[in-house]
């Protein structure tokens, strides 16, 4: 290599010559799936608001793993502290490299979905302003790096950026109401003051950090850091001792991931409180929406799926000292700091422990993390029930018609299943193949619903989504029944657990069927079915996963 | 080298032609090695020898891909329980939970190990002068060291695996590892299996010996049995040459004239025979150092 910049684009390249396509596909494939989905079902009008609001999210989305695919391949700016060159040299090669390949991808994303789908996404204005974000995060990133201000910082950021770029279809407070189509030259250059400042921010911090200073934390950090340990030590004045290597396993995987989902409900929580305050600052008039306010909780109850899905990660991690370390150490190639999560160490895989037990452990930690979250969400939805009653905007039905009292219980089993798919997955170890099913299943769901967005008889369609629905669902059972087959076969789960299972897919299934609010299509029933494998299969794929990770 | 097994108990670990590829390199190739009941047992190589992977199968992380591993004459892939509930491990890497503080880990592996001594292992966490309140991630690298040999010993297992103990550590952790290891061969009938880098630590304390290289056991014997058998010979023949002529038993040479140096396995006495033989007079003969033995065995 002739010069450094020349270096570090030979290690991005090579770093990056699957997780970069990876991540494109990862950042497309959503909004590929929503639209194929939504055209297979009517024709799609770009004008309607709610395809605004589609753009808006899936546009934001797309941008978001996109740019952090391309930090992640990037590495960290503290392995070249110690190169012979100048700070401002080394943030400008970083920043702007990234900045330039944020913007490449983004303009790529948004062309290929008007060409597929024709849904008239604007390019130059969310374009620029995603590398507006990129330079912007980076510079608190780095100003903040290693303090707790880095959480403030960028929860900060991101609130009064994406109020902006809301702003720019529609307005501060209000949904996105039209595209952001026509770019002024103010909004141009407010875009580029930011990229300038976010560069001379980062130049003066990585000054700062090159040399070992971090921002001041006036001594809030370490206090806070004290206040816990204090507030634990009382709790945990007694050596602890446990009845059972059960116990003892499922107390270090509480320990660890217990309050993965619970911590998410609270940053959401959070989140709406500070956007609620916020309008009711700047728009008190849009604060009395009782409707608005019960249709966002009962939306949030349906996002513990996804949220499930998040914390399945955590809890399929054997390994959250190897990620957070190997974070902090910033080796940073996505592979290697899976692998280090992932990949079951030394400690886990020699203590004497059957690999049940150590499943159960981890189910046991994941159902209660879940149950936790989900009170938190119930609580929250009685409350605000018991003050809509008391100020008489209850309507009923409480629950809007289209939904259904069935939400109720799915928004437990939902991220009940997502949670330990994803745990289950990733208890593999095997993170290429976890990242190869994350990439693959879009794709081919992608592939499926443009197939099927192509036939022209509505009846035909409709057929074919049965079938296909119908084919996905036995599919689903006869992997699961095989799972059991083998963790029967393998003496890794005992026979009272694998009747149990059973026992309890089959109850699941018959309450559900019999307790269906309407007449359903004959594609409901092995749907239904398939649920209720799923969620008994963690007793079995999860010592699976488990075996298959301690014994290579 | 034959393996000349001392003891008629039955072996602590069996192992006969494991294999083991890693994509196309071989980490193991049919290897068969048998540690007997009692006493240390050095298990020797280079980097990348197959000493970690060889282990990993000791402790059932690794499934033979072809031959057999018994421990206390268990697989320990098909019995983890009762192959790993009488093993201490300490290993290489020393990955203990960051997040635990050295009182939870106690505990929490207390829980693991019926045998766990109490006092036994609150003697050690005093000897290792470990603060029972400090976080793990707080703890130098020796003293992580002494975490991860403390849950190691408390249980008084009966078989000690320590994989590269000394590695990165500084004179004072070394000697607790020794100690470690006296300790626990103190108790009839245990046995320690450790491996290193460090030849003269093993030499001191090791009562048997595997070299291992290229995935391959090379030589297994008592550490009496090698130092007898190997031999620095420094001969001198009557006229200059520009090759070293061949010496029965010869493992490597180098010199230069009439004066060269031969390393060599076999008898003293066979070996000065030899040497006569090939009208050459024995100018120094001496014993040769574990090191000097690895050496000339991995790079002859």
């Amino acid at each position: 290599m002739r010069s450094v910049p020349q270096a570090l684009a030979w290690e991005f390249i090579v770093r990056g010559r699957w997780t970069v396509p990876g991540y494109f596909v990862l950042a497309i494939s959503m909004p590929v799936l929503i639209y194929a989905m939504l055209r297979s079902l009517a024709k799609v009008d770009v004008n309607d608001p709610s395809m605004v609001m589609v753009h808006f999210t899936m546009a934001q989305y797309s941008y978001i793993i996109w740019a952090i695919g391309i930090a992640s391949v990037r590495g960290p700016l503290s392995r070249l502290y110690t190169a012979p060159v100048s700070t401002a040299s080394l943030v400008a090669w970083h920043l702007w490299t990234e900045c330039a390949m944020v913007w490449l991808g983004c303009v790529a994303i948004t062309w290929l979905m008007n060409t597929c789908f024709d849904v008239g996404w604007p390019i130059w204005g969310p374009a620029l302003f995603a590398v507006a974000c990129t330079a912007t995060i980076r510079a608190i990133w780095w100003l903040t790096d290693k303090t707790l201000w880095s959480v403030v910082g960028i929860a900060a950021a991101s609130i009064v950026l994406t109020g902006w770029l809301q702003s720019r279809c529609g307005g501060w407070f209000t949904l996105p109401r039209h595209y952001w189509t026509n770019v002024t030259p103010l909004e141009t250059a407010t875009l580029f003051s930011l990229i300038g400042i976010s560069y001379c921010v980062a130049v003066f911090s990585v000054a700062r950090n090159r040399c070992g200073e971090r921002l001041g934390s006036f001594g809030i950090g370490p206090r806070l850091v004290q206040w816990f340990e204090a507030a634990y030590s009382i709790f945990d004045s007694k050596p602890r001792s446990f009845r059972s290597v059960h116990e003892a396993q499922h107390w270090y995987e509480w320990q660890q991931k217990g309050a993965s989902l619970p911590a998410m409900m609270c940053l959401i929580f959070s989140m709406v409180c500070i956007v609620g305050l916020l309008h009711l600052w700047f728009a008190p008039e849009s604060i009395g929406d009782f409707e608005a306010w019960l249709h966002g909780i009962l939306v949030l109850g349906g996002l513990l799926s996804i949220f499930g899905a998040v914390a399945g990660f955590f809890m399929g991690c054997l390994n959250l000292d190897t990620l957070t370390l190997t974070a902090d150490a910033s080796t940073s190639k996505s592979s290697q700091l899976l692998s280090g999560g992932f990949v079951m160490g030394h400690f886990p895989a020699t203590r004497p422990i059957t690999t049940f037990d150590f499943a159960m452990a981890i189910l046991r930690t994941a159902g209660k993390s879940l149950l936790i979250a989900w009170s938190m969400w119930g609580s929250v939805l009685v409350a605000f029930l018991l003050l809509a009653a008391s100020q008489h905007e209850l309507s009923y039905p409480i629950i809007p018609a289209d939904v259904g009292y069935w939400f109720l219980p799915l928004t437990l089993l939902g991220p009940w299943i997502t949670m330990t798919t994803v745990a289950g997955l990733a208890l593999t170890g095997r993170p290429k193949l976890v990242f190869a099913i994350c990439i693959g299943l879009p794709i081919l769901c992608s592939i499926v619903a443009s197939l099927n967005a192509r036939i022209p008889e509505s009846e035909l369609k409709q057929q074919v989504t049965s079938i296909l629905i119908a084919f996905v669902s036995v599919s689903i059972i006869a992997v699961i029944l095989w799972a059991f087959w083998t963790a029967g076969r393998r003496a890794l789960i005992p026979a009272k657990w694998m009747i149990i299972s059973g026992i309890g897919a089959l109850l699941l299934a018959f309450l559900a069927v019999v307790l269906r609010p309407t007449e359903l299509l004959w594609v409901a029933y092995p749907m239904i079915v398939a649920f209720a494998a799923l969620a008994v299969a963690p007793i079995a794929t999860a010592p699976l996963a488990i075996s298959w990770n301690r014994i290579r | 080298m034959a393996d000349s097994f001392p003891s008629a108990a039955p072996p602590i670990v069996e192992i006969q032609r494991l294999t083991r590829q890693f994509g196309i390199k071989m980490a193991l190739d049919e290897l068969s090695l048998v540690v007997p009941r009692s006493g240390v047992f050095g298990l020797i190589g280079g980097n990348g020898a197959g000493k970690t992977t060889l282990i990993r199968h000791i402790l059932g992380m690794l499934k033979a891909q072809s031959g057999s591993v018994k421990v206390f004459g268990l697989n320990p892939v098909e019995q983890p329980v009762g192959v790993l509930g009488r093993i201490g491990y300490l290993s290489e890497e020393r990955d203990l939970p960051n997040w635990m503080r050295v009182q939870e880990l106690m505990s929490y592996t207390q829980a693991f190990y019926p045998q766990w001594d109490d006092g036994y292992a609150e003697e050690l966490r005093d000897a290792f002068d470990l603060d029972p309140k400090a976080r793990i991630k707080n703890l130098s690298r020796g003293q992580r060291a002494r975490a991860g040999l403390l849950i190691a010993l408390a249980h008084r297992p009966e078989l000690l695996v320590l994989d590269e103990p000394s590695s990165g550590l500084d004179p004072v952790v070394r000697r607790d590892i020794l100690g470690a290891i006296i300790r626990t061969i103190a108790d009839e009938g245990r046995t320690v299996l450790f491996s290193s880098h460090l030849l003269d630590e093993v030499e001191r304390v090791a009562d048997r010996v595997a070299i291992i290289h290229h995935g391959r056991i090379l030589l297994t014997a008592s550490m009496e049995e090698i130092k007898e058998s190997h031999r620095k010979m420094t001969l001198r023949f009557s006229q200059a040459m520009t090759q070293p002529p061949g010496l029965v038993g010869a493992l490597s040479c180098n010199g230069a004239g009439a004066e060269w140096t031969y390393v060599c396995n076999g008898e003293a006495e066979q070996l000065r025979r030899a040497a006569e033989a090939l009208g050459a007079s024995v100018v120094d003969d001496s014993a040769l150092t574990l090191d000097e033995i690895f050496i000339s065995r991995v790079k002859p």
